[in-house]
């Protein structure tokens, strides 16, 4: 049993891995956000 | 917002694999490398050079799990997404139009902090980058393509695995399976 909570954990670390490396989703930004930033210039 | 969504995949990937224990890749300290680059684009560190080396480490990583079930579909979307980055200074692109359809208005240049996205006018590529929407009771996301394929290699490696016809815990060996 812990061998195999060990792989789940393990698991878990790899997909949020995937995830991080491999994904680029946005959530939602409202109309007022305030986490954005303009690139001058750009 | 984007880690608690990682966070989110770890841990329901976590619960999943408590019961389906899955076959557990190989070069993992390669994917840690990869998620440098990303954690510096949701930082607003963004340079196709970065998305560049995350490509190449994630392809390397692929290299040492072809067998993996599920890989080809990972891969296939980490090309596609750092592809697409690559090609947009190491952002990847949202149009005015995608965020205006949900009554966003940001003008092109505008880097989203806490994403990797930054907002374009329009780009050939778009249809690469975020602009399906995918509602959920937490949070409503704009999702790409490529999104939706690592999404399937992940299930495919979740689900390939039957406890009850292979032992799962045995070391991952590519090419013998």
């Amino acid at each position: 049993m812990k061998k195999r909570i060990v792989q789940a954990l393990f698991a878990a670390i790899i997909s949020g891995m995937l995830a991080l490396a491999g994904t680029a989703a946005l959530g939602q930004p409202g109309p007022q956000s305030s986490s954005v930033s303009t690139v001058i210039g750009s | 917002m984007l880690p608690l969504l990682y966070i989110a995949i770890a841990l329901i990937v976590g619960v999943i694999a408590l019961f389906r224990p899955p076959r557990l890749p190989r070069a993992v300290y390669l994917l840690a490398l990869a998620c440098v680059p990303q954690i510096l684009a949701m930082m607003g560190v963004r340079h196709w050079l970065l998305a560049l080396t995350g490509l190449v480490l994630c392809l390397l990583w692929y290299r040492f799990n072809r067998s993996l079930p599920g890989a080809l579909l990972l891969v296939a979307g980490i090309v596609l997404n750092l592809g697409t980055m690559v090609l947009h200074g190491g952002s990847m692109p949202i149009t005015t139009a995608t965020l205006a359809a949900l009554g966003v208005e940001l003008p092109p240049g505008t880097v989203i902090m806490g994403s990797k996205d930054t907002v374009v006018a329009d780009s050939p590529i778009w249809w690469l980058g975020d602009w399906i929407r995918v509602t959920t009771p937490w949070r409503n996301w704009i999702i790409s393509p490529g999104d939706l394929l690592v999404a399937a290699g992940l299930l495919r490696w979740l689900l390939a695995t039957n406890p009850g016809k292979e032992k799962s815990n045995a070391p991952y060996a590519p090419g013998l399976s």
